[in-house]
């Protein structure tokens, strides 16, 4: 996996380096999340039980594994990081968020991902379901939440 | 201790978001996966304070914080809030469940018209 240059000092506007190879480092964004989504679904695994304080279980193993192999399936040009959320159950989902318009992407087992596309500026509120393994699916949704920016 | 069934329409609802992903800080609102559930619990506004909402659900704790949500505009959502035991706290007489009575197919959608109904009652600062 190539390093991610947010962390990499080298990386600055200052740089040496020819600057349109640096553009184009620059532009695979999500080769740059995709360590620090790993490690935030290493904390997520690492709950305790009742982490939420309503007393949740830990969340489920198998659905922490499909999200780490959701994450490196993620296109390379996704430019926005999404956010991921625990809940209560023991499942999680990935969250992007601008203004009102929000994408949620719920793991609700290992195999199944119940989505919601919402944007009230455009009258868009549609939420169904589709197979973890339905990658072109997910990678539609996504480009519609940045894409429409 | 006899429960009646069902909160007032008038009634607000307290939930704590105990956890950083469940804030929204840019928007001041809470995410959805706070409500997101076929069954979650919040407290009676009426007969509990947002501070000692947060004191059961999360003793000592720093950065969590408390939304208020209306009965009424919970029940047009199809959450149905009823007094029932809270089971962790058998001495609170606050606690509510609130069961969403819909199918599966519309709760994402749900829970998000209720997380933007939402009033901070207590500001979560979560780092």
């Amino acid at each position: 996996m190539p390093p991610a240059i947010l962390d990499d000092p080298s990386f600055s506007t200052d740089s040496t380096e020819d600057w349109g190879a640096e553009w184009r480092r620059a532009t695979r964004t999500v080769v740059l999340f995709q360590p620090s989504l790993h490690a935030e679904l290493d904390q997520l695994a690492a709950l305790r039980p009742n982490w939420d304080g309503y007393g949740a279980p830990r969340l489920d193993r198998a659905i922490i594994d499909a999200a780490r192999r959701f994450v490196d399936r993620l296109p390379e040009d996704v430019s926005r990081r999404p956010t991921i959320v625990p809940m209560s159950p023991g499942n999680l989902q990935f969250e992007w968020h601008e203004g009102q318009r929000v994408l949620e992407l719920e793991f609700e087992t290992a195999d199944t991902i119940h989505y919601l596309k919402w944007d009230p500026a455009e009258k868009v509120e549609d939420e169904n379901t589709f197979p973890v393994a339905d990658a072109g699916q997910a990678e539609e949704l996504i480009r519609w939440f940045t894409k429409s920016r | 201790m006899r429960l009646s069934a069902r909160p007032s329409r008038m009634e607000d609802l307290y939930r704590a978001i105990t956890q950083p992903s469940w804030w929204k800080p840019t928007g001041g609102r809470p995410s959805s996966a706070a409500f997101n559930y076929p069954k979650f619990s919040a407290d009676m506004a009426s007969l509990t304070t947002p501070r000692a909402t947060l004191d059961r659900v999360c003793p000592g704790a720093n950065g969590p914080g408390v939304v208020g949500f209306d009965c009424g505009i919970a029940r047009r959502l199809d959450f149905d809030p009823r007094r029932e035991l809270d089971e962790d706290h058998p001495d609170n007489a606050a606690h509510v469940h609130v069961y969403f009575s819909k199918n599966n197919s519309q709760r994402k959608k749900r829970a998000q018209k209720l997380a933007q109904s939402c009033l901070v009652v207590l500001v979560p600062t979560f780092d």
